[in-house]
Order: C-alpha cells, then structure tokens, then sequence
C-alpha cells in the first residue's frame, strides 16, 4: 500500500509542474489584491480549485456582494460533479477502503484528467492508494505554491516579465500531455467533437460553461460507441 | 470586505465545492448496480474524462490566443506544443513532456524577443 502511495506521489509531479507556478501567481494575485497572505493560503486549503479562486479574488476586489461571490465559484466548479462517478466507475473493479469523502477532496480537473489517464496501469488492489498518493501530492504542491506565491513570491515575477509569460503556458502543455496519454482509450470522432463544442461553446458562454459543453458532447458522443 | 466575512465566504465556497465533488460519488454509489446494466450510461461516463482534458486545452488555448491574437504570437504556443510532443515521444512521463513543452514555449519567447 505504501508503495503505492508513494507512486502515485511520483505520478503527482507531473500535475506539481503545472500547480506550483499557477499557484504561486495566485498567492501574488491575492496579495496584489489587499488580501491577507494567510486568507489566500486558507482559499487553497479550503476551496482547492485552480480558475474559480483567482474568480473569487477578482470579484473581492471588485467589491461583489458575498453571496454573489459564492454562487459564481459554486457554479465554476460545478463541471467537478461529473468527475466523481466516472473515477468510481475506473476503481470498479478494486477493493474499497478509502471514505468516499477523502476520494472526493481533491478530485480536481487536474487530478481527475491524470488519475482517468494513468489507473488503468495500475493493477486492480492498489488504485486507491495510488489515488490517494496523486491527490496528496498535487494538494501540497498547490498549497504550498500558493504560499511561496503570497508569502515570498512578489519579487520574482516582477523582475522578470519573461517568466510571468512563460508561467502563462504551463497548463496548456499539461493538459496536451495528458491528451496525448489518453487518446487512444477513446475514438478520435469523439475528442474531435468535445473540442469543437468546446471552442463554439467559448463564443456564447464563459469558460467554465464551455468546458461543461464540451464535457456533455463528449459524454453524449460516448453513448453512441459500440460494445465499449 | 473584513476579514471575517471573507473567512465566511471562503469556507461557504469550499464547503459547496467540496459537496459538488462528493454527492454525485455518493449517489453513484448507491445506485452502482443500476449504472452498471445501463451500458449508455457506462460509455457516457467514460468518455467523460477525456473530453474534459480536451476541453480544458481548448480553453486554456483559446485564452492565451485571444490575449494576444496576432500571428506571430501563435509561434511560441506551436513551438511549446512541438515541445510537449517531442518531450512525450522521447521521455515519456507527463512531467517531462509538459516542462520540455514550457521550455521550448519560453525559449521561442525569450528568441522572438532578441530579434525585434
């Protein structure tokens, strides 16, 4: 079990790549915006979720109503409530011990998008403390990123433009990686369909709209294959 | 804002986030044995995975595109992604690929930059 942990620490480098330096920006965003270093570390600890905090932090300092604020980030992540069953219906097959609450905690897009892409080889008995591993790993790396980012971080970005450029293009080569990790589980027809939703989606909706468009096409795609 | 009402706001925004993530695995839980008869089901939640990495690259894409819409902005995303490509073929892991891919994307950056 605790190799398995540990290998799935491993794996969680992969996400840490693209959590520290995000999460550092969003340390920096927070402070920029008169917000307590340890408020924005406390945002990451408890909301954990990469694009609906720097919303949050944006709409603090545009002065937004707080009950406003809660429902915007609530309806962000609310393309998370797809992750869950699809991850149970990866770990089918292995034995549970895990609570369902701590699978859950830090079922993010980044975390879902590794554990669908990389469980199948891990074998059957072991999935969930490998789970366990990558959730652990990429929960420290964005913490912990966010808390250099708010404690320290300030400096660093704004000696180099070049830097806070380059930082701009780490999740983007993240989620490439993992699509080319995962394409071949899944006919090309139906990732092909979920991007060009996605893409049409962003002329109409917000982004988190656009993902859940794409999320949906992809999913109704899926229901057509045969004998999967 | 006070502090204390951020506080407030920010455990109500994780506790709600929290909930998204957890009910839908609790109610998949109890109704397991239906999902698993129901083969349209079984496909649409696996292919779910998938199209949410693809459609978390468009959109991420999209937003350092429009950002910066001319032509030879695009240079350095193609690069990076040649980058993540050839950092997969040849290294393998995701990890290598995605710094191989950030590398090659800050390296055009900071080339496109000498020369004008």
């Amino acid at each position: 079990m605790k190799t398995a942990i540990f290998r799935g620490l491993f794996d969680s480098l992969s996400i840490a790549v693209g959590y520290v330096p995000v999460a550092i920006s969003f340390g920096l965003a927070s402070v920029h915006a008169d917000i307590a270093p340890w408020i924005a570390v406390l945002i990451s600890i408890l909301v954990y979720a990469g694009a609906s905090q720097f919303i949050l932090i944006s709409l603090v300092a545009s002065g937004s109503a707080a009950l406003s604020i809660v429902g915007i980030v609530l309806l962000m992540n609310l393309r998370h409530c797809f992750y869950g069953p699809a991850l149970l219906g990866k770990l089918k097959d292995s034995p549970r011990r895990l609570p369902m609450f701590v699978m859950a905690a830090g079922l993010t897009d980044e975390v879902f998008a590794t554990a669908i892409s990389k469980l199948y080889r891990q074998p059957a008995h072991e999935r969930e403390s490998w789970y366990l591993g990558l959730q652990l790993g990429a929960y420290l790396a964005w913490v912990g990123g966010t808390a250099m980012g708010a404690f320290f971080g300030h400096d660093w970005l704004q000696n180099s433009p070049l830097l806070s450029q380059t930082i701009g293009f780490v999740l983007p080569a993240l989620f490439f990686a993992l699509l080319l990790e995962i394409r071949r589980l899944v006919p090309n027809y139906l990732l092909a369909g979920a991007a060009l939703a996605t893409v049409i989606a962003l002329f109409m909706l917000p982004a988190y709209g656009a993902i859940v468009a794409g999320m949906l096409t992809g999913a109704v795609l899926g229901m057509r294959r045969q004998g999967a | 804002m006070t502090s204390s009402t951020l506080i407030l706001l920010t455990v109500a925004a994780g506790a709600g986030t929290f909930l998204i993530r957890l009910l839908p695995m609790l109610w998949h839980t109890k109704g397991i044995g239906k999902s698993r008869s129901r083969p349209l089901l079984r496909n649409a939640l696996e292919a779910i995975g998938p199209s949410a990495i693809v459609a978390l690259l468009a959109v991420s894409l999209s937003d350092m595109v429009l950002a910066q819409p001319a032509l030879g902005a695009a240079l350095p995303i193609v690069v990076g992604l040649l980058g993540v490509l050839l950092g997969k073929k040849v290294l393998g892991s995701i990890a290598w690929a995605t710094l191989a891919g950030v590398l090659a994307y800050g390296a055009t950056l900071w080339l496109t930059a000498l020369s004008l």
